[in-house]
């Protein structure tokens, strides 16, 4: 029989394309365990988007823990070398509490990680699996790129306690630029740096590397560039060239060019591929500079309310968890959100309901289910004057006498086709 | 079009008048009705009505793509959503307050009576002070007052309710007004009708 893929569940639709994407580019299939011993988890907490893990105690006493990551679990067990990298996809469930339900939840997640020598060819591979598995999601989405890097080398630049870095930050993450500016103004910062950090907010760059200025247009006149405040802001219809252009000149020290150049590689390997449409440059992605150190991105598509991918560049865990040597890139789909936020399937259990009398014969019966079957159809047999479960069913059909199904009219006059 | 959620009541009313004024109107939405819902096509905007509290529930969640709420509940939930504009509306600060004579005796631990535990938490453990939260959901001028608490956390905007319940402000916590926020996602996928309102209203607003 024949896998309906329409029929399934988004998120399992989802599972189903994803696996196939990975595979095509080489990707293995790792599989692990539920749980993880507690310990190793302690190691290693503030890699954790949380410290509560679910736990539970085995059977000799040993702390144990419901999986809260993944990619921890694969580093550890790497057998990766720079010569001969890994690179595996999972489709595992991992337990984490939820910020709204305050309670633990089992997320359901797919991912892939990179484990080797990283250059610019594994990030435009990664950047391709992650654009792609967001086309397999839904048609409209938006890859969200950013370099911790180049944060990171800008925050590293700036003078002001740690503190205040937090603060501006945070701005930086929700887009805030009215809190921004009173942040910068009351830490007396620099106004070189000052137009740096605002500037940041305004990059929006994307809708491919060439400047068509037709990507973002707004509604009213239609010019796609209105900015909010500064001369330079909201625009996003500049294409990443514009986008680029921009990181270039707010890049003032070596780790921000670095990661300038980085980014611009990146983007050159899309120029002119139909996939660069959904690329932005966006640096409000959080810097989580303990967990990552170069390309970051987040993934969206337009039924989701949240991020549906998220991944990047991950060196700082390799060296922590004693891999020093390595590197790594990687990202997960949430599948969670894909089955929550997108349209799923018509909701029925079967496309035919054949009604038989009591007295039918059942191997006239089941030589009509059987050749409805064949014909691909998901079929229920229900004897007459049982409860009536028929409503959901594209057509109905009484068994005659001699074996033939003899289709009943519909309220709604819907048929077989 | 975009779904807006304000928040029911008379700032709402006044966030509507704000949005009208740039070219966003919708009629529906003056005449008296229970509605909660209220569109305009020709003008590509669909507002709901919504209690002040759920309306960052409503963004976050992509029920709303964009709406306005207090900043003084913004830092209460924590929603993870987009901050685009200080509209400059219901001007007002988070603060603690206490009766007038009141002498704060640090070797105790202090009771704050609040609508805003996360915000009266944070702010004490700041300072390295054990508070012992008692969580009310109006009144707070009240606890004190009946011992029920030694100072309050709650927004203060002109002071008057205090007074007339001797109390007074100590600490400012952190200034609060309406905020314009949006659901991260909807904002990347109608930029290019989000920013020209927030274009148009950060100009009207000056």
């Amino acid at each position: 029989m024949e896998l309906q893929l329409e029929r399934l569940h988004k998120s399992e639709q989802a599972a189903y394309l994803l696996r196939g994407i990975y595979e095509q580019y080489g990707y293995r299939k790792y599989r692990m365990g539920k749980f993880e011993e507690y310990d190793f988890y302690t190691e290693h907490k503030d890699f954790l988007p949380s410290g509560q893990i679910l736990t539970f105690t085995d059977l000799d006493g040993k702390l144990m823990a419901l999986k809260p990551d993944v990619t921890m679990s694969i580093v550890k067990r790497t057998r990766a070398t720079k010569a001969a990298p890994e690179r595996l996809y999972y489709s595992e469930s991992i337990y984490r509490p939820s910020r709204e339900a305050h309670e633990y939840r089992e997320i359901a997640q797919i991912g892939v990680e990179y484990i080797g020598r990283v250059t610019a060819h594994t990030d435009a591979e990664l950047v391709t699996l992650a654009l792609k598995s967001l086309a397999c999601i839904e048609d409209d989405f938006i890859l969200d790129v950013s370099h911790n890097g180049f944060l990171s080398g800008l925050f590293e630049s700036v003078n002001a306690s740690r503190e205040a870095k937090r603060d501006i930050l945070r701005c930086i993450e929700t887009k805030n630029r009215h809190e921004l500016a009173a942040l910068l103004l009351a830490h007396g910062i620099d106004a070189a740096q000052g137009e740096s950090l605002s500037a940041l907010l305004s990059l929006g760059g994307g809708g491919g590397m060439r400047d068509d200025g037709n990507s973002m247009s707004g509604r009213r006149g239609g010019n796609g560039g209105n900015n909010v405040g500064d001369g330079n802001g909201m625009s996003g219809g500049n294409g990443l060239a514009g986008a680029m252009a921009e990181v270039r000149r707010l890049a003032v020290n070596g780790p921000m060019r670095a990661a300038a150049d980085e980014l611009a590689a990146l983007f050159d390997v899309f120029d002119g591929d139909p996939l660069a449409k959904s690329l932005r440059l966006d640096f409000s992605l959080a810097l989580d500079s303990a967990y990552y150190n170069g390309l970051m991105f987040r993934g969206y598509v337009r039924s989701a309310p949240r991020a549906v991918l998220s991944g990047g560049r991950y060196d700082p865990l390799l060296r922590r968890m004693g891999v020093a040597d390595l590197e790594a890139i990687g990202f997960a789909v949430y599948l969670d959100e894909v089955e929550a936020s997108l349209p799923q399937p018509m909701c029925s259990d079967c496309d035919a309901v054949v009604l038989y009398p009591e007295h039918a014969s059942p191997a006239l019966l089941r030589r009509a289910v059987e050749g409805l079957i064949t014909k691909g159809l998901r079929v229920r047999a229900q004897a007459i004057g049982d409860a009536d479960g028929t409503e959901a069913a594209r057509v109905v059909y009484d068994l005659a006498a001699d074996g033939t199904l003899v289709e009943k009219p519909r309220p709604y006059g819907g048929t077989h086709d | 079009m975009i779904n807006i959620a304000l928040p029911k009541g008379r700032m709402g009313d006044r966030v509507y008048e704000l949005f009208a004024s740039v070219g966003y109107r919708c009629d529906a939405l003056q005449n008296e009705s229970r509605k909660l819902v209220f569109a305009d096509e020709a003008n590509g905007v669909r507002y709901l009505l919504i209690k002040p509290q759920d309306v960052a529930v409503y963004v976050e969640r992509g029920a709303a793509d964009i709406g306005v709420v207090g900043k003084d509940v913004l830092l209460e939930t924590g929603p993870d959503v987009y901050e685009l504009l200080d509209l400059g509306l219901g001007v007002c600060a988070l603060a603690v307050a206490a009766p007038n004579g009141y002498t704060e005796d640090p070797d105790r631990i202090l009771r704050v009576a609040t609508k805003y535990p996360n915000v009266a938490r944070r702010y004490y453990a700041h300072m390295n002070r054990d508070i012992d939260v008692i969580k009310l959901n109006g009144s707070i001028e009240l606890a004190p007052l009946l011992g029920l608490s030694d100072v309050i956390v709650d927004v203060v905007e002109t002071g008057s309710t205090l007074r007339e319940n001797n109390l007074s402000v100590r600490q400012t916590i952190a200034p609060s007004s309406a905020r314009l926020i949006a659901n991260i996602s909807s904002y990347k996928f109608k930029r290019g009708e989000i920013d020209p309102m927030l274009f148009a209203l950060s100009e009207r607003k000056g």
